[in-house]
């Protein structure tokens, strides 16, 4: 007979992206910080279920200037109140947040619709805050 | 950085997202209340209780608990000229609507000027269980449009989302 006791990670934290100049879809939540985070391929697993929460950072656009939204899984495409946007720099005609949310076990960042073309240079201040429910 | 809890199985939390109407528009004139569509999407909920969003008075109602509310509106306006748009969380008390927290605030192609704030309205409010709260906005400079379909409106930016957490 034994105990196994229930799962003693961190509640709540932030893990970081590396650096990238690419594509939102690109960034990898690859830095688990002491949040006990793994990944592979992309994707970063939360080992329970989380809110998530992705807030990119960029430093710099390519010339082409490119905005784009994007949600931080695979599974929130399809609504719209969960989206983030990462503004270029000279700003387009719609504005919300960085901040896109979502309820899941992973991070695994999809890119929406976009505007113009390039690389975004993201820093490794990306970073996402992890909620862990249980 | 992270907080280390005790024990998972002793948390409890809840967390849903409320919407808001699409093509809303906002004036310069004088904060006004943002539109309702009725939603509350539920996340989790270890508290079994769900708020209540009025598509006739844009107000949603809280059970009684402690919440965090997080507001960030889509804005949108097709010019090149000055404008922005400012919100804040409110609290209904009696009549009136009393702002709670800090306000959020977002510009279009031009800078309008200090003070910058963030891109969501952010509160701490405790319910008994009667406690309503909604959105309120203003226009800076131009009049702005919330959750546009226009072309380039949400589907490039997403939607207005009122994040609701209870957390006690």
């Amino acid at each position: 007979m034994s105990y196994t006791p229930p799962p003693n990670y961190p509640l709540l934290g932030f893990v970081q992206a590396t650096a990238i100049n690419g594509a939102v879809q690109d960034l990898v939540f690859d830095v688990p910080n002491d949040m006990e985070t793994t990944e592979a391929a992309g994707r970063t697993e939360c080992r329970v279920n989380s809110l998530v929460i992705i807030r990119p950072s960029r430093s710099n656009d390519d010339p082409g200037q490119p905005a784009s939204s994007y949600w931080p899984t695979t599974d929130t495409t399809v609504d719209q109140a969960y989206q983030g946007k990462v503004s270029n720099e000279t700003t387009w005609f719609n504005h919300s947040s960085p901040e896109a949310m979502t309820y899941s076990d992973h991070i695994d960042v999809t890119g929406g619709p976009s505007l113009g073309s390039g690389s975004i240079h993201f820093t490794n201040y990306s970073h996402a805050q992890i909620w862990r429910t249980g | 950085m992270s907080y280390l809890q005790g024990s998972m199985s002793t948390l409890k939390m809840s967390s849903y997202v409320a919407t808001c109407i699409n093509n809303q528009s906002i004036s310069t004139a004088a904060y006004q209340n943002v539109g309702l569509d009725g939603a509350m999407d539920t996340n989790v909920n270890t508290f079994g209780t769900t708020p209540t969003a009025s598509t006739s008075t844009d107000r949603i109602l809280l059970p009684a608990g402690k919440y965090f509310i997080q507001a960030r509106l889509a804005i949108y306006r097709s010019s090149s000229s000055t404008w922005g748009g400012q919100w804040y969380i409110f609290k209904r008390s009696g009549a009136s609507n009393v702002q709670v927290g800090y306000e959020g605030r977002r510009y279009g192609i031009v800078y309008i000027g200090d003070p910058q704030k963030t891109s969501s309205a952010r509160a701490y409010v405790e319910s008994d269980g009667t406690t309503e709260i909604g959105v309120e906005a203003q226009a800076i400079n131009a009049t702005i449009t919330l959750n546009s379909t226009a072309t380039y409106g949400a589907q490039y930016s997403g939607k207005s989302r009122i994040l609701i957490w209870r957390v006690l």
